[in-house]
């Protein structure tokens, strides 16, 4: 049963990709690069006998300071490959122990706060509009400059250079991985930094708006409700503001990664749609593989981290026998 | 179910920060050093009664704040004047209920609160969480960072201006509203203390710590418990946190109010607990009066905006 349907395959998303979408990204990227990282590193409350830990904070764009928590494995004599693991929406970076097993295979691992969310990152930037609730709608009503997941886009593709830049890390074998929000930052990650090497996202968010909002439940799809029924009842501006949404569209941003590709998606997410899933899959356009579950929407599932590790990792483990 | 008597014993849980009254004479002073920019322009909706305009002014934090704004046409300039603050995350109320108070005679205002639901905008960026919720917004910054702090600065700043304009006598100058806004009839009574009534129906923005106690739930309240989940599980800046709002606790200030009030209250209200309620109340030294609804939650009570109305009036 080929679960990949041939609907899937060839769906290439209905939220617009700007005419400029380009340009923006290019004067984004030029102002990440006039931002001087001064990247800090406090080691960490938090103590385990055989790994390193440390909180990093680093520059983001728009004067926005970010937290990290880094994990070095203890033997930094050789060139090290790095795992970046995303978050997903509304959270933080969460707890040292959830991607130790990366470091405990000789990964150095680094897991951003997004900013303004659960953890310590800042969210630096006033916005007109609506703020009770949500980051998706959040800078809508200005220049698309102010959408938050720009910014939140450039911290990622920031922590990648920073990880990039440590003596002990080989920058050819920096990964991104993450679920949901975690998901789709780890594509933006890939495709505003394409030296990222290896990309796996698990039901990725932030690709797709239209097709999230026609078909999608939970928060992103509620924002969006509750923005058009406050502030565009009649949906006289729906072009306009899914137009400028297309700005932060991982879909519209997939061409650029390099990175091999191995996506998960459940068949029954009801939050981030899998034709949303698949738009933004559809347009990798490097060496890419998605596998499928039939049976799980948004949510762990089954033994997704595992096989994302191997893909992450990637050699077997060798197969020797002491005994022999 | 408490009773009224028992509710007029309350004081409140909620701790008043030592330089609390520092912190409002320095926020008034810079809400007056703002040039407010007023522009009125001539709102789509047209009304036989009544002219109807919206305006708009610059509040604290260079933010651009809006109103509907509508004026009786018949009028011999000295007309009392109506806020009307809305509930929270929503927008002023509808053109059609403004019309009917202006219709009596009011010049009646409805703000919209900035960063909520209508078009008020909150240029104020602030350390910490910015992905749910406005009371907390600022609550890890500064205290001069919280977010509530300038939507009062917005409810004194409007009164003032509509108490200065020239359709308007000053001394009747009333406020209302109901939940979040009966908080802000409340606050705009107290921080501009010539308001001489005041109409709280089922006020939020008193005694905070009481809500988080209390379990009560509601848009407002789900704020604290989430705050305290991803920000302090174990509660270790507790203290501090609940300090920090009593910045923005209305009931601290509620002793300052001069106009006749009135308290419509619902006293199974689960949403802004009665005995929140009445911290602020039991506070209030002018004339009040309290007419509670048994029976009712948080929610317009019968024929309570009708009650208010002939209060206003007479």
């Amino acid at each position: 049963m080929e679960y990949f349907t041939d609907e899937l395959k060839a769906y290439r998303g209905i939220t617009p990709k700007p005419e400029d979408f380009d340009e923006y990204w290019s004067r984004a990227l030029a102002e990440l690069d006039a931002t001087e990282p001064c990247a800090e590193l406090r080691t960490a409350e938090f103590y385990h006998p055989g790994l390193d830990l440390f909180d990093l904070y680093f520059n983001g764009t728009c004067g926005a300071r970010i937290h990290a928590k880094l994990i070095l494995p203890k033997d930094r004599s050789k060139k090290l490959p790095a795992v970046l693991p995303f978050h997903v929406y509304s959270g933080s970076s969460g707890l040292w122990l959830t991607n130790m097993c990366y470091a405990a295979a000789g990964y150095v691992v680094a897991m951003m706060d997004v900013r303004g969310q659960a953890g310590e990152s800042q969210d630096s930037v006033a916005v007109s509009g609506s703020l009770h609730h949500g980051h998706v709608m959040r800078g809508i009503e200005g220049d698309a400059e102010k959408l938050f997941y720009r910014n939140v886009m450039l911290d990622a593709a920031q922590l990648a250079r920073v990880v990039m830049d440590m003596d002990f890390v080989d920058e050819t074998r920096v990964s991104t991985i993450g679920g949901s929000q975690g998901g789709g930052l780890a594509i933006a990650c890939a495709a505003l930094e394409p030296r990222i090497s290896k990309l796996s996202p698990i039901n990725p968010f932030l690709s797709d708006y239209m097709t999230a909002y026609r078909q999608g439940g939970g928060p992103a799809y509620e924002e969006m409700l509750v923005w058009f029924r406050q502030f565009d009842p009649h949906h006289k501006r729906l072009d306009e503001v899914f137009n400028k949404l297309g700005y932060v569209d991982v879909q519209n941003l997939a061409c650029r990664v390099k990175a091999e590709v191995r996506q998960f998606t459940g068949l029954r997410d009801f939050i981030c749609p899998p034709k949303a899933q698949a738009a933004v899959f559809n347009k990798f356009p490097s060496k890419k593989e998605i596998v499928i579950f039939p049976d799980y929407g948004h949510e762990q599932m089954a033994n997704v981290t595992e096989m994302q590790f191997e893909f992450i990792v990637g050699a077997q483990p060798q197969k020797e026998c002491k005994q022999c | 179910m408490l009773t009224i008597e028992e509710l007029e014993k309350y004081e409140g849980v909620t701790p008043r920060p030592v330089d609390f009254d520092e912190y409002w004479e320095r926020a008034m002073e810079e809400m007056h050093s703002v040039d407010p920019k007023v522009e009125m322009i001539l709102s789509d909706f047209v009304h036989p009664a009544a002219d109807c305009f919206d305006m708009y002014f610059t509040g604290v934090g260079n933010s651009r704040i809006h109103a509907k704004i509508a004026i009786p046409k018949q009028h011999e300039n000295n007309c009392p004047a109506l806020l009307w603050f809305h509930g929270y995350t929503g927008a002023g109320d509808p053109w059609l209920n403004l019309v009917s108070y202006a219709a009596a005679g009011f010049v009646t205002v409805a703000m919209d609160c900035r960063g909520q639901g209508g078009s008020s905008e909150d240029m104020v960026a602030v350390k910490g969480n910015t992905y749910h919720g406005l009371l907390v917004r600022g609550v890890e910054d500064e205290p001069e960072k919280l977010q509530f702090r300038r939507m009062y600065l917005d409810a004194a700043q409007l009164t003032e201006l509509v108490m200065a304009m020239e359709q308007v006598d000053a001394d009747k100058v009333y406020t209302q509203g109901m939940s979040q806004g009966g908080g802000l009839a409340l606050l705009a009574a107290a921080l501009v203390p010539r308001v001489a009534k005041c109409v709280a129906i089922a006020p939020f923005l008193s005694d905070f710590k009481q809500y988080y106690l209390s379990h009560s739930s509601g848009p407002g309240i789900d704020e604290l418990g989430n705050w305290f989940r991803v920000r302090d599980p174990l509660h270790k800046r507790e203290e501090e946190f609940f300090t920090k709002l009593g910045y923005v606790d209305i009931q601290n200030l509620a002793h300052r109010i001069r106009a006749k009030v009135q308290l419509y209250i619902g006293l199974a209200d689960v949403v802004c607990p009665p005995k929140a309620q009445f911290a602020a109340y039991n506070k209030i030294t002018s004339e009040k009066e309290v007419i509670p609804y048994e029976d009712y939650g948080h929610e317009m009570m019968p024929n309570c905006r009708e009650e208010a109305f002939g209060f206003l009036l007479s």
